[in-house]
């Protein structure tokens, strides 16, 4: 199975210049609150424009007739033209996508312009589609068809990959999520041990890509799991490395595991930080990020005669990792920032 | 199985990311899903629609009452027994979609054989604890009595199918929702030998898997259900207009009664169980670290391979 074909909420856009990037898509129901806030902006702003014209009745004293063709065009213009010009100018958000930190942006990574903004909310009657009428209700009541369903909406984001709803598809835009991801930054132990360890890994002991991957995930998060929950999770990978590295059978497993990442994604930083300016000598270790390709050197080193190391099960107290937001692709930009592919 | 590579992405979301989720994972196997959930349901809908008939004889029940004297408070009445009996029979009903996704995820597509025989090896402990300690199956004592005195009886109705059994149900479910995904998924037995420390019992699983989050689980399955009451009106309204469309009949009728929305309750339970299933990989992703889990064991397995 290819790693696209699982089911995620992302889109993929490629560039002409063959740059890849990866939007989270913002579902129905991750759309919802978004809906529902700006119908509360939407009606606090009509309560204060009739506010406004009841005091401007009083000051240049017109007619009924006029303050009613006002209210009509007032109520037209909020209900046809706020998201329209507050997506148009605004960066594909109203009010309530920014609270709620999604963004609509063109299928082809580009922010919309005021044709795309224009189409997508005129065709916004048609998601809420099948409106039900009052007389549902009441009997008595009026034959007006105003209580949407949004059943059409719901369907035809079910049915498209990207969650677009008939405006979206009749526009080319998606709505994306913009929050921004966590990534863990550089993590640091405290406990010496680790560093300690990291030296009596075999130096001909190469990680392939998946490994350096499933460790650094491992050590990402371990401050957060229990610590006997995470002895047994590093016990997958350290039971078969302690016996090809020739290790003690009480080494900590999760201490193997953070020696490993030392080894791997700080120690390898440290020394080159230290030659960036001199001339790699002839024997030093090859430095790879994990996202380095690196199918063939699989963890074949067989274990040279090591000192065995003896630092058994007491947890080491490394400190959680400071998360700090790192943007993910471009629509993680601010709100009123540009999307630019 | 490559157990690092899911169907579904397997990493920790948010409450609305993972109803959004659901939907692409019904899109993706709603034949198989439609058909389990179809198989499943269909008895207990059957039996539903035996035992409720005579709540549906509204103008006899007008006649006999003294409490209620219109016929739209006992269609009422109905229609909140039909959805309180699917909404806890449903989870014992649909067991068949809570294994095939539970497979499914992990690149394995079971065939019906695979998902009864699952479920036949795991029936005592399902009926157990599903259909016993979770009322799935006790919920038809009240239907049977229902169906042998349908008259309105408020003091019996309301303190006692209403609000103890409904709400027992509802904080049973909303704190500790993953019944059956650590019976059909796990396998864990209700009980085990004291000796045997290779398994773990249904009890203790449970708790470990749910006190850890029991408020967050909670908060999930209150959303969950608002947005499901939310998709329930608007189905059942859209229903309501297309029969007015196609029909000219644009009133709640007994085809809506009997046989419109108890299949959209069942409908919307079905996708609830789908809800429930992510939700449950979020909790074990959050609690226990298991997409660690699945990546370093698929590791351990490609270095043992290299080793062999």
């Amino acid at each position: 199975m290819h790693a696209t074909d699982a089911i995620d909420l992302n889109a993929f856009v490629t560039t002409p210049e063959n740059v890849r990037f990866e939007y989270r898509i913002a579902g129905p129901f991750r759309r919802l609150p978004a809906l529902i806030l700006d119908f509360a902006v939407r009606g606090i702003l009509f309560w204060i424009l009739l506010i406004l014209m009841a005091l401007l009745g009083f000051v240049v004293r017109f007619s009924g007739g006029i303050a009613i063709l006002l209210f009509l065009i007032s109520w037209f213009a909020l209900d046809w033209f706020y998201g329209l010009l507050f997506e148009t100018f605004w960066n594909g958000q109203t009010p309530g996508k920014w609270l709620t930190k999604v963004r609509v942006i063109s299928v082809d990574g580009r922010p919309i312009n005021a044709y795309q903004a224009t189409i997508r909310n005129f065709l916004r009657l048609a998601d809420f589609a099948p409106m039900v009428s009052l007389e549902l209700f009441s009997p008595d009541a009026p034959p007006m068809y105003v209580i949407p369903t949004f059943l059409v909406s719901l369907l035809c984001m079910t049915m498209t990959k990207r969650f677009q709803r008939l405006g979206d598809l009749a526009a080319g835009t998606m709505v994306v999520v913009t929050q921004r991801s966590w990534v863990p930054p550089h993590i640091k132990f405290d406990d010496p041990r680790v560093e300690s360890l990291s030296g009596h890994i075999p130096a001909n002991f190469r990680m392939t890509t998946t490994l350096a991957k499933a460790i650094a995930l491992f050590v990402e998060r371990r401050a957060r799991i229990p610590n006997v929950r995470r002895q047994e999770l590093a016990a997958y990978i350290a039971a078969p490395l302690l016996r090809q590295f020739n290790f003690r059978d009480d080494t900590s497993p999760d201490l193997l595991l953070c020696a490993l990442y030392y080894r791997e994604f700080i120690a390898k930083d440290a020394f080159l930080d230290s030659q960036s300016f001199a001339s790699p000598p002839p024997n030093a270790p090859e430095h790879r990020s994990p996202t380095t390709d690196s199918k063939a050197s699989a963890a074949t080193i067989s274990a040279s005669p090591v000192a065995a190391p003896s630092i058994a099960a007491p947890p080491i107290a490394a400190p959680p990792p400071v998360l700090e937001p790192t943007p993910r692709s471009a629509s993680d930009s601010g709100p009123p920032g540009k999307v630019s592919p | 199985m490559q157990l690092d590579k899911t169907a579904v992405t397997i990493s920790q979301r948010s409450g609305t990311d993972l109803i959004d989720l659901s939907l692409l994972v019904f899109q993706r196997y709603w034949t198989s899903i439609f058909c389990l959930a179809f198989l499943g349901a269909f008895p207990f809908a059957v039996a539903n629609f035996i035992l409720l008939w005579p709540l549906t004889q509204y103008d006899q029940l007008v006649m006999s009452s003294r409490e209620l004297g219109e016929a739209a408070a006992f269609q009422t009445r109905y229609l909140v027994i039909m959805t309180a009996a699917i909404l806890i029979q449903a989870p014992l009903a649909l067991s068949g979609v809570t294994y095939f996704i539970g497979q499914a995820v992990f690149g394995d597509k079971p065939t019906l054989g695979n998902v009864l025989t699952a479920i036949w090896s795991k029936l005592g402990a399902i009926t157990v604890i599903q259909g016993f300690l979770r009322m799935s199956i006790l919920v038809f004592v009240p239907l049977a009595f229902l169906f042998q005195s349908p008259v309105f009886r408020p003091e019996v109705e309301i303190p006692l199918y209403l609000l103890c059994l409904c709400s027992y149900v509802f904080v049973v479910r909303g704190f500790r929702p993953f019944a059956l995904e650590i019976l059909l998924l796990e396998r864990c037995p209700i009980y085990i030998n004291k000796n045997d420390k290779s398994r773990i019992a249904y009890r203790k699983r449970s708790s470990w898997l749910h006190s850890g989050m029991a408020f967050e689980l909670f908060g999930m399955h209150m959303g969950v259900t608002i947005v499901e009451i939310l998709t329930t009106l608007s189905i059942s309204l859209s229903t309501l207009f297309l029969i007015g469309v196609l029909t000219g009949i644009w009133s709640w009728g007994p085809w809506m009664d009997l046989i419109f929305f108890p299949f959209i309750l069942w409908g919307i339970a079905t996708w609830g169980t789908i809800i429930r299933f992510l939700n449950y990989m979020n909790s074990r992703i959050h609690t226990e670290g298991w997409e660690i889990e699945l990546k370093l064991k698929a590791e351990s397995q490609r270095l043992l391979e290299v080793a062999s």
